[in-house]
C-alpha cells in the first residue's frame, strides 16, 4: 500500500514537473526583455516619449509573443507607465501621461490597442492609478537585482490573478510579465490524479487549486495545514498537517481523514513560475568570479609595479655599494629573487588575465618555421648540457609551405617555450622533438578526443547569455571558416618520465602539479594552464598524445588556427622557388621516393631552389652520421623526402664500410642501361627498406648490389657527408672521411661537420695537424631548421655547388663570443675558431688571435674587429717568434667578454692631433672610455715625429712590423704644420716600412672642404669632433673591409 | 629622501629643458656618460676650460674686429678654435653661431662678424649660468647622498 502510493505520488510529482518544464521558458523572459530592452535604452531614467517611443514597442512585441502572457508592463521610477494588458478578448494599453515636472500628479488611462500593430485607437478614459494601490511588488522588483516573483491581481477590471515576473532596469524602473494563472494552471488539468486531487498553492500561501472539495489548506512555511470547510463557507476544524521538507530525500507523508475517506497526503515544492533565481546565482557566482579575477589582475598589475620599484632601487643600489661585498652578494641575490618573482607574477597574472577575459590576440606577420627553430635553438644548449638533444623535426616540410602567417606570434612562442621547457625539464635521457604540419582546417575541431570544454563552450553559446563567449566562439568559427585560415598542428615530444594516465587530464589545470615526477623541480604549476588557455584562445586545443606501449615520455599536441599571408610577387620571385615538374619525374625514376608534386616554399630563410637539372647529374647522396636517433631519423625521412638518396649511419664504426662502398661505386663507369625496369625494382627495394628495415640495420641496406647497377653515364654523384663531430673518435672520423675523399674530385663531395658550442670535438688542434680539410663546413648550431635548409642546399640539385653563400646570416659564423656557453668550453684554445684562409666556405672561422702588440707585448684583442681576414694579416705580421697560439688568447677574451660590448675600442691605439686643448681632452676621455688608448699632439709636426719615431723603434726591437698606431685622428687646420701636410708626409714616411696606418680628418663640421682636402692628402675616412661612436665604429670598420680586398 | 628625490627631479627636468633649448647636445651626454670614478670632475673641468677658453677667444676677436684694418683671417682662426672647442664639449648653440660666423668672415663682412660676436657672448653668457646651475643642481644631489641619473 505504502509503496504504491509512493509510486503515485513520485509519477505524479514527476508529471508535474515535466510540465512545470513546458512553461519553464516563460519564466526567463522578464529577464531577456529587460535584458533587451535596457541595451536600447541607456540606462538613464526615462521620460514619457521614450516610453511611448521606446519601450512600447518592445512591450507590445513581447506581449504578442510570449505564450500565456496576459498582462506586461514598464513602470518607471516616480511614475511613468505604460502596459498592455487583455480586457476578455480586447487588448487594452493602459498609460501615464505625467512629464517630470508632474511626477507626483499623474493620471492614467486606457484605451484599446489594435492588436496587429499595437497602436492605440478610441478614446482614452481615465482610470484610477493602480500604482499607487498595488506597489509592494514594484518596490520589491526595483530593489532586488535578480528580478522578483509575486502573485498578484492583474489591471483588467475583473483584476485576474496572475503570475507576476518583474525586473528592475538599472533601478530606474521595472518591467513586470503577468501570466495568467488560469491558463498555467489548466496545465496540470490534464495530469492523472490516480483518484487523487491535487492542491497547488504559491510559496507565499496563495492556494491556486483547491483540490478536495470543501477543504481549504493554508501554507505555513514548510509545512501546509488542511482545514475541512462547511457548506456556508466557514472555516471549521483542523484535519492535520503535511510536512512539505524531504526527510532523508524521502516525503513525508500524513494519513488524514476528510470526510469518510483517509488520504494520504503528500507535499511537495516544485518550480513551476518565477524569475529564475537559481539562474540569476549561478550567474551571480560567475560575475563575482569574474570580478575576483579582475581584481586579481588588477592586484597583480600593482603588485609588479611595486617589485619594478624594488628592482630599480636595487639597481640604483649596486651603483653605490663596492664589488664584491657582502653587501653586493645581497643585493645580487635580491635581485635574483625579485627576478623570480616576477616570474612567478607574470604567470598568475597571465591566469588572473585570461580568466577575466582581458587576453587578446594581437595580429601580425610573422615566419613560422623561424619561429619554430627560435624556440627550440633557444633550449637546445641548456637541454644539451644535461646530454638531451632538442631536435625540430621538420615533417613533411608542410611549415615551411605556409611559413608567413598572421596570428599572435608572442602568445604561440610562449605555448612552444612553455612546452619546451616542460619537456625539457623532466627529460634527463633522450631527446625532445618538435614537429609541426598544417592540415585543412576542419570544422569540427577534433584533433583531440577529449575535448570537453570545446562542447561546453558550444553549449553555452547556445544558452548562455554570456555575449562575451559567444562572442568569442563566433570569432573563432568565422577565423576556422577563413578561407586563407589554415590548421597548424604542433607535437613536443620527450622521451622523460611521462605523465601518468590518471594524471593527465589534471595536468592543464592551474596549480597542478603530478607530484612524482615534479618533486624536486620547482614551479608552480601554473604553466599548462595558461598553455591551455593561450591555446583554446587561439581557436584550437591542446591534449596529450598516448605513447605506444614501451616508448618513454610524453607527446603534447596543440593545434591553433593561423592566417595564411599572401607572398607579394616580388618574394616569389626572390625566395619561392617551385619544383619543376621534369624534376620531379627525372629524380623520382632515380631516387624513388617522389617528392610531393609543387612543393613551395615561401620562406625567404632556408632557400631550396631546386633547379631544372641537366639529366647528365645522377642524384646526390647524402650520408648522416648523426649521434641522436631522433635526429638522424627526422632529417633522413625529410630529406628523403625531397628526393635525396640518404645513408644514415648510425654508429661510427660504420661510417667506413658506408663510404668505401659510396666510393667504389663512385669510381667504377658503369655503361648500365638505365633502364625503367631497372629502377622500378630499385625503387621498390628501397621503399621496402623504408618500411620494413630497422633503423638500427640501415647503415648498409641501399648498398647492395642492386643499387649501384644503375649508376649511370655522366658526372659522378655528388656526395654531402654531414658527421656529427661527437660521435665518434674525432681523429678517427677525419681520418675516414679523409681517405674517402682522396682521389675524388672536389667537387664531387662535401663535408659538413656538426659540433657543439658546450663540448667541442673539433678543436684548433685539428687544424693545426691538417685533420680538417679547409674547405669543409663547421655547424655549431643544431642541424635543424634554417641551417637543414642549408645543407640540403648545398646539393646540386637545389642550386648549390657545395659552397655555402655568405650572404646568408642563418648559417653564418656563429660569433662564440656572443655565446655564453663558449666561455666555460673546457678546450684551453682560442675559443673563436677559423678555418685557414677558406673564410668564405666555412661557417665557423677560427681566429688565430694571439697577438703581440706593438710595444708593451700584451695581447691585444678588439671585439669591434672580428674580420678573420683582419685577424689573420695581423697575427701575421704581429707574432712575435716566440709567441705562438696559445692558451691565454682565449683568457684574455673571457676577461674582456662582458667588457666588449661597452668597450668597441678596446686594444686599439689611437693619436690625435688637434691644437685645440679642450678638444684634444674631450675626444682623449672619450676615446679612452671607450677602451682604446691615446696619445695626444696639439700639431701636424708633432704627429708625423710620433709616427716616425713609431716605425723607427718597431724596426728596431722586432723582426716584423707592427703599427705604431692602430688609428690617427688628424685636425686639419693645425698651427705649425696643418693635417694635410701631416698627413702627406706620414704616408711617403710610411713607404720605408710597408705599412698604411689609417688616418682620419678629424673636424668640427661636414660641411666645407676640408674635409676633400684631406681626403687627397690621403686619409681614409673622417670623424666629426662631436664624436658619435657608431659612426667610428662603423668608420673603422669599412676602413677594414677595404684594405681586406687590397 | 624627498628632498633628494625633488632635487633628483629637478635635475632631471632642467637637463631635458637644456637639450630641448638646444643649449647643449648629446656630445654633452657623452661626456657625462663617460665620467667615472677615475675623473669624477671630468665635465665640470672641461667646461670650465672651454668658457675661460672662449672668454679668451672672444677677446682676441673683438680686438681684432675693432682694428682699422681687420684681419679676418686672424678673426676666422680665432672662430675656428672655438668652433672646434664648442663642438667637443657639445655646446651646440655657440657652435651653431660659429658656422655663421666663419662665412662673414670670409666673406669679409664686418657688421655681420660683430653680430655674430655679440651673440657669441650671449650664448656664452646663457650657458654658463645654465650649466652652473646644472652642477650645483649635482652637487646637492651628491651632497645628500644621491647618484646622479645616468641621461638617456
Amino acid at each position: 500500500m505504502d509503496l504504491k502510493a509512493y509510486t503515485v505520488q513520485y509519477g505524479l510529482l514527476s508529471e508535474i514537473e515535466n510540465i512545470a518544464k513546458l512553461l519553464y521558458p516563460i519564466n526567463s523572459s522578464a529577464i531577456n526583455l529587460a535584458r533587451v530592452t535596457s541595451s536600447s535604452i541607456n540606462g538613464s531614467r526615462l521620460s514619457y516619449y521614450d516610453v511611448e517611443n521606446k519601450v512600447a514597442p518592445s512591450l507590445f512585441q513581447a506581449f504578442s509573443t510570449i505564450p500565456f502572457i496576459s498582462q506586461i508592463s514598464y513602470i518607471g521610477l516616480g511614475g511613468p507607465l505604460f502596459a498592455y494588458y487583455y480586457e476578455g478578448n480586447q487588448t487594452f494599453a493602459m498609460y501615464s501621461n505625467s512629464t517630470a515636472s508632474n511626477v507626483r500628479n499623474f493620471s492614467c488611462y486606457r484605451q484599446p490597442v489594435d492588436s496587429s500593430t499595437g497602436k492605440v485607437y478610441g478614446d482614452a478614459v481615465e482610470s484610477l492609478p493602480f500604482i499607487a494601490t498595488n506597489t509592494s511588488w514594484i518596490e520589491q522588483a526595483l530593489n532586488s537585482s535578480q528580478g522578483y516573483a509575486s502573485f498578484g491581481n492583474g489591471w483588467n477590471s475583473a483584476q485576474d490573478p496572475l503570475f507576476l515576473s518583474s525586473v528592475s532596469i538599472h533601478g530606474h524602473g521595472v518591467f513586470s510579465l503577468g501570466f495568467s494563472a488560469k491558463a498555467l494552471i489548466s496545465f496540470f488539468n490534464s495530469v492523472d490524479l490516480y483518484g487523487g486531487s491535487l492542491y497547488l498553492a504559491t510559496q507565499t500561501g496563495k492556494v491556486l487549486v483547491g483540490g478536495l472539495p470543501n477543504t481549504e489548506t493554508v501554507v505555513k512555511g514548510n509545512s501546509v495545514s488542511m482545514y475541512l470547510t462547511k457548506l456556508n463557507g466557514d472555516q471549521s476544524d483542523l484535519v492535520g498537517h503535511v510536512s512539505c521538507m524531504p526527510n532523508n530525500g524521502k516525503l513525508n507523508n500524513s494519513l488524514l481523514n476528510i470526510g469518510k475517506a483517509k488520504y494520504r497526503v503528500f507535499c511537495s515544492q516544485v518550480e513551476i513560475v518565477g524569475v529564475p533565481s537559481q539562474m540569476e546565482a549561478t550567474q551571480q557566482a560567475e560575475r563575482k568570479s569574474m570580478n575576483k579575477s579582475l581584481a586579481f589582475a588588477s592586484a597583480s598589475h600593482d603588485i609588479r609595479a611595486a617589485l619594478a620599484g624594488i628592482t630599480g632601487l636595487i639597481e640604483i643600489c649596486y651603483a653605490e655599494v663596492r664589488a664584491g661585498s657582502e653587501l653586493d652578494t645581497n643585493l645580487r641575490q635580491m635581485d635574483g629573487c625579485t627576478k623570480d618573482l616576477v616570474g612567478l607574477l607574470n604567470s598568475i597574472l597571465d591566469t588572473s588575465k585570461i580568466e577575466a577575459g582581458k587576453m587578446q590576440l594581437e595580429e601580425e606577420e610573422f615566419d613560422l618555421a623561424k619561429l619554430l627553430e627560435d624556440a627550440v635553438d633557444l633550449y637546445h644548449p641548456v637541454s644539451m648540457k644535461k646530454g638531451v638533444d632538442v631536435v625540430l623535426d621538420p615533417y613533411d616540410g608542410s611549415i615551411l609551405k605556409y611559413s608567413r602567417v598572421k596570428g599572435d606570434r608572442g602568445k604561440l612562442k610562449q605555448v612552444l617555450c612553455n612546452l619546451l621547457s616542460n619537456a625539457v625539464k623532466f627529460t634527463s635521457e633522450g631527446h625532445v622533438s618538435v614537429r609541426a604540419w598544417t592540415q585543412k582546417p576542419s570544422l569540427e575541431n577534433k584533433i583531440i578526443a577529449s575535448n570537453q570544454n570545446g562542447l561546453c563552450r558550444r553549449f553555452s553559446c547556445l544558452f548562455s547569455k554570456n555575449k562575451k563567449v559567444y562572442n568569442d566562439l563566433e570569432a573563432i568559427n568565422a577565423m576556422k571558416q577563413n578561407p586563407n585560415s589554415m590548421e597548424f598542428v604542433f607535437e613536443v615530444d620527450d622521451t622523460g618520465k611521462g605523465i601518468p594516465k590518471e594524471k593527465q587530464k589534471s595536468v592543464f589545470e592551474n596549480f597542478v602539479q603530478v607530484k612524482e615526477t615534479a618533486l624536486g623541480q620547482g614551479g608552480t604549476g601554473l604553466g599548462l594552464g595558461i598553455v591551455q588557455s593561450l591555446v583554446r584562445l587561439m581557436g584550437g586545443e591542446i591534449g596529450i598524445m598516448d605513447k605506444e606501449n614501451g616508448e618513454k615520455g610524453t607527446c603534447f599536441k596543440f593545434n591553433v588556427f593561423l592566417h595564411i599571408c599572401e607572398t607579394s610577387s616580388t618574394d616569389n620571385t626572390k625566395a619561392e622557388v617551385e619544383i619543376e615538374e621534369d624534376f620531379i619525374h627525372h629524380y623520382s625514376e632515380l631516387t624513388i621516393r617522389t617528392p610531393s608534386p609543387g612543393l613551395m616554399i615561401r620562406t625567404p630563410s632556408p632557400r631550396l631552389a631546386i633547379l631544372g637539372s641537366s639529366p647528365k647529374i645522377e642524384g646526390s647522396q647524402v650520408v648522416l652520421l648523426i649521434q641522436n636517433e631522433e635526429r638522424l631519423r627526422s632529417s633522413q625521412k625529410y630529406i628523403e623526402g625531397l628526393g635525396i638518396k640518404v645513408s644514415a649511419v648510425k654508429q661510427w664504426e660504420h661510417l667506413h664500410s658506408t663510404l668505401k662502398r659510396i666510393k667504389a661505386r663512385q669510381s667504377v663507369s658503369p655503361h648500365s642501361s638505365s633502364g625503367k625496369s631497372d629502377l622500378g625494382s630499385r625503387s621498390d627495394h628501397y621503399n621496402t627498406r623504408l618500411k620494413d628495415v630497422p633503423l638500427s640495420s640501415m647503415d648498409r641496406i641501399d648498398l647492395k648490389p642492386s643499387t649501384s647497377r644503375s649508376s649511370n653515364k655522366g658526372a659522378p654523384r655528388f656526395v654531402l657527408l654531414v658527421i656529427d663531430a661527437g660521435a665518434g673518435p674525432f681523429e678517427e672520423l677525419c681520418r675516414v672521411v679523409d681517405e674517402f675523399k682522396r682521389d675524388l674530385h672536389s667537387s664531387c663531395s662535401k663535408v659538413v661537420w656538426l659540433d657543439r658550442t658546450t663540448s667541442r670535438s673539433i678543436n684548433l688542434r685539428s687544424f693545426e695537424h691538417d685533420l680538417i680539410d679547409p674547405r669543409d663546413d663547421i655547424l655549431l648550431k643544431p642541424f635543424h631548421g634554417s641551417r637543414l635548409y642549408q645543407v640540403i642546399g648545398l646539393l646540386p640539385e637545389f642550386g648549390g655547388h657545395g659552397v655555402i653563400s655568405r650572404s646568408n646570416k642563418g648559417i653564418q659564423a656563429t660569433n662564440t663570443l656572443q655565446d655564453p656557453g663558449s666561455h666555460s668550453s673546457t678546450h684551453s684554445q682560442s675559443t673563436k675558431l677559423k678555418v685557414p684562409s677558406t673564410y668564405e666556405n666555412s661557417f665557423q672561422q677560427v681566429d688565430l688571435q694571439a697577438e703581440a702588440s706593438s710595444k708593451n707585448g700584451k695581447y691585444r684583442k678588439n671585439s669591434l674587429l672580428d674580420y678573420p681576414d683582419h685577424s689573420h694579416v695581423r697575427s701575421k705580421s704581429r707574432q712575435s717568434p716566440t709567441e705562438t697560439p696559445s692558451v691565454r688568447s682565449s683568457e684574455i677574451q673571457e676577461v674582456q667578454g662582458n667588457l666588449c660590448k661597452d668597450k668597441p675600442l678596446r686594444g686599439l691605439k689611437f693619436l690625435v692631433a688637434d691644437d685645440n686643448e679642450i678638444s684634444r681632452k674631450v675626444t682623449r676621455h672619450i676615446l679612452k672610455g671607450h677602451g682604446a688608448t691615446v696619445e695626444v699632439c696639439e700639431n701636424g709636426e708633432e704627429a708625423l715625429q710620433l709616427v716616425c719615431r713609431g716605425l723607427h723603434n718597431q724596426r728596431e726591437h722586432i723582426h716584423s712590423i707592427v703599427l705604431p698606431y692602430d688609428y690617427i685622428l688628424m685636425d686639419c687646420e693645425m698651427p705649425k704644420m696643418n693635417g694635410c701636410e701631416a698627413t702627406r708626409q706620414i704616408r711617403k714616411q710610411e713607404k720605408f716600412y710597408g705599412v698604411h696606418i689609417p688616418i682620419l680628418a678629424f673636424s668640427a663640421d661636414n660641411s666645407g672642404g676640408e674635409g676633400k682636402k684631406m681626403m687627397e692628402a690621403g686619409t681614409d675616412g673622417r670623424v666629426n669632433k662631436k664624436i658619435n661612436m657608431e659612426q667610428l665604429e662603423e668608420t673603422i670598420r669599412n676602413i677594414h673591409l677595404k684594405r681586406m680586398h687590397l | 629622501m624627498d628632498l633628494l628625490s625633488q632635487l633628483q627631479r629637478q635635475l632631471a627636468d632642467f637637463t631635458a629643458s637644456l637639450y630641448r633649448e638646444g643649449f647643449v647636445d648629446d656630445q654633452f651626454t657623452q661626456l657625462q656618460k663617460l665620467q667615472d670614478e677615475s675623473s669624477p670632475e671630468f665635465v665640470v673641468e672641461v667646461v670650465s676650460l672651454f668658457f675661460e677658453d672662449c672668454e679668451k677667444l672672444v677677446n682676441n676677436m673683438a680686438k681684432a674686429l675693432e682694428q682699422q684694418v681687420v684681419d679676418f683671417k686672424q678673426v676666422d682662426s680665432h672662430v675656428h678654435q672655438l668652433k672646434g672647442s664648442s663642438s667637443s664639449i657639445g655646446a651646440a648653440r655657440i657652435k651653431n653661431v660659429c658656422i655663421a660666423f666663419k662665412t662673414f668672415c670670409e666673406a669679409q663682412n664686418r657688421e655681420g662678424c660683430l653680430r655674430c660676436l655679440q651673440q657669441v657672448n650671449h650664448e656664452h653668457a646663457q650657458l654658463k649660468t645654465n650649466l652652473q646651475t646644472l652642477f650645483t643642481l649635482e652637487r646637492q644631489i651628491v651632497a645628500n647622498g644621491g647618484s646622479i641619473p645616468a641621461m638617456q
